[in-house]
């Protein structure tokens, strides 16, 4: 079925067909807020984490070249 | 400079500004000229915003930073990448959505327009003072290098300048920033190898990394903390990251440089590689000053680096005083040297009370050292009071000149030129949006059609071309330029940052506590600066703070909320 033959959705329809929602969770509100950050969540976090780990091996390297190292 | 080197320069710099003015001279529209056409994709985005905050301060200030104070400045940068996160997340989206030309458009339409001219105002004093001081960062290379008056090397790069942003705008600034940044790379990953390789033989990474270390200049993370102190882990991050976050989010030199991008997709991206490249880029500069510091613990420095000024001192009625000082030197200069030998023997023997000796008799030559300079410098002051006596500037640059092979030395000067056309075209265009848009277009000639707006940019172009090469003449007077310009912005970043932190996410204030805040927090902020001696980072977050902290309370205090305009807060 072309998305032309499907039937036209009418104030008052269920939001999906009945046969056509996926089983087990049921669908989200139409409204909820998309969720943190969205897709990005996880390049935000590997950027973040990409810093932590160079401010770490900087800390590393002043700790080795002043001598202090145990 | 060599047949070759003078080759390399002209060659590289001809390519950059040719293709440039060639390619882009046709852009004649209004989103061509302001907003390169909404046409970049992420790379060329990325290096853009990396080439536009990278001018030539930055390779000829910060080798000698790290030279005088060690690696300790990187710190500086601790907060920019979570400041790429935050702009990125919130402030590109918002932009994009109300297809602004400006950043302090979005003001008007969130507040009113007292407060977008407040923006926009605040932006344009901070930013014309900053492009002076990135004009003169080259002119004193050309004017070492050509032994030219600096006065006509300031007007020589200022024309260059002038001349290509005016016909090609954002678009030509934003692809020719690509080759500039490439160019300015490959010239500091080849000044490194060079740096290296001049060390004296038998002293290899780990030693120059030693004794480095020794003389404290390995000290890239600091944790202890005082608000005096400018550069620790904790300004770093927090002041750190509010600067960047004004620079990045609301400075239009760098809005303006993303807003071009094709998508928020394209922009977004673009941010957050500068937000992975920006520190280890930073560092890898930082280390070469470094390398330039070991380099000289064997190799005599002067004692005094500006050269003109050493010179004229010695020519004077006090040179006889200044041979004094200057042989003191030497024998502080041969005691450190070896001590150095003695700590890099005792360290390849694995003899470690031989090398604590060594590395204490290595701080106290290093002590005499500083002792001497200063009283050096004092001498020079008194000897000939008109000389410029700050002299970190000039390391790299001495470094560079006396050391690079044939050829390379051209292209590090083509590379400290790119620097600073693209940071300065940048600046410009973007002071010339910001003319246009916020005052011109909005208070002038609302009427005006686009190809009206492009000459009037192009006049504003110049006109802050010829006023930034005005304040160029001043940009002697600063201790050291790369702090010079980051203080500078610091004075006004805060202020700004915090208008848009109450549009963004403090729905319930409106225009007139916002505008009132500002102003006394911008006074206030001036205050610290001249009456206390808080590090300039914490700046901006004393700025930022205060503008949220009283608009809200004027806002509590006055109950009006009439000015609300709650069709535009904040988005993700």
């Amino acid at each position: 079925m072309s998305d032309d033959d499907a039937p036209v959705w009418t104030p008052g329809d269920p939001l999906l067909p009945v046969d056509s929602a996926p089983p087990g969770d049921p669908p989200p509100p139409i409204d909820a807020p998309p969720p943190f950050l969205g897709r990005w969540r996880n390049v935000y976090l590997a950027l973040a984490l990409t810093e932590a780990t160079i401010i770490a091996l900087l800390a590393l390297l002043t700790i080795l070249a002043s001598g202090c190292a145990p | 400079m060599t047949a070759l080197d003078w080759i390399v320069l002209c060659a590289t710099t001809a390519v950059i500004v040719g293709w440039g003015i060639a390619r882009y001279r046709g852009a004649r529209t209004m989103d061509g000229y302001l907003r390169s056409g909404n046409s970049l994709r992420w790379p060329t985005i990325g290096l853009s915003v990396m080439a536009t905050q990278a001018s030539a301060i930055t390779f000829l200030s910060v080798p000698g930073q790290a030279y005088e104070d060690g690696m300790r400045f990187i710190q500086f940068y601790f907060g920019l990448p979570l400041a790429m996160i935050v702009v990125s997340a919130v402030f590109v989206p918002i932009y994009y959505r109300l297809k602004v030309y400006t950043a302090y458009e979005y003001l008007e339409s969130r507040f009113d327009l007292k407060v977008r001219l407040l923006g926009a105002g605040l932006f344009l004093v901070s930013r014309g003072l900053a492009a002076g001081i990135t004009i003169y960062a080259p002119a004193i290379l050309l004017s070492a290098i050509l032994g030219w008056p600096l006065h006509l090397t300031i007007v020589g790069i200022g024309v260059v300048v002038l001349l290509y942003t005016v016909v090609g705008g954002s678009e030509a600034v934003s692809q020719t920033q690509r080759q500039q940044m490439v160019v300015i790379l490959a010239g500091m990953v080849a000044t490194g190898f060079v740096a290296f390789g001049k060390l004296p033989a038998g002293v290899g990474l780990g030693d120059a990394v030693s004794l480095a270390g020794a003389l404290g200049r390995v000290n890239a993370v600091d944790a202890s903390f005082t608000f005096h102190d400018r550069y620790n882990l904790w300004s770093g991050l927090t002041g750190g990251f509010f600067l960047a976050l004004a620079y990045f989010g609301t400075d239009q030199s760098q809005v303006g440089r993303y807003l071009g991008g094709k998508s928020v997709t394209e922009s977004r991206l673009g941010l957050l590689f500068n937000g992975v490249f920006k520190i280890p880029m930073q560092a890898a500069i930082l280390f070469i000053g470094v390398l330039v510091f070991v380099f000289h613990v064997f190799v005599a420095p002067p004692v005094f680096w500006n050269g003109p000024a050493l010179a004229a001192a010695r020519a004077s009625a006090d040179g006889p005083a200044i041979a004094v000082l200057e042989d003191r030197w030497a024998g502080d200069v041969e005691a450190r040297r070896q001590a150095a030998t003695a700590f890099m023997d005792a360290e390849h023997t694995g003899d470690t009370s031989a090398q604590n000796a060594a590395r204490a008799e290595l701080t106290a030559a290093q002590g005499r050292m500083d002792e001497t300079r200063t009283l050096a410098k004092a001498a020079i002051h008194a000897a000939v009071p008109t000389a410029e006596t700050k002299d970190a500037d000039y390391i790299f640059l001495s470094f560079a000149l006396a050391n690079l092979p044939k050829g390379l030395l051209g292209l590090l000067v083509a590379v400290i030129l790119a620097a600073a056309m693209s940071a300065v075209s940048a600046e410009l265009t973007a002071l010339a949006s910001t003319a246009t848009m916020d005052y011109y277009r909005r208070l002038v000639r609302p009427d005006a059609d686009k190809r009206h707006t492009v000459r009037v940019s192009r006049l504003f172009t110049l006109g802050w071309g010829l006023l930034a090469l005005a304040f160029a003449s001043f940009a002697s007077l600063v201790d050291n330029l790369i702090q010079a310009v980051n203080i500078l912005g610091s004075l006004f970043y805060g202020t700004v940052l915090g208008i848009f932190m109450v549009a963004f996410f403090v729905k319930r204030v409106g225009a007139t506590a916002v505008f009132w805040a500002a102003l006394v927090t911008e006074a206030s902020v001036f205050a610290c600066f001249l009456f206390t001696d808080i590090g300039y980072l914490w700046f901006n977050v004393i700025g930022c703070f205060g503008v949220v902290g009283l608009a809200s309370l004027l806002q509590a205090a006055g109950g009006s909320r009439r000015r609300l305009n709650p069709g535009s807060g904040a988005a993700g």
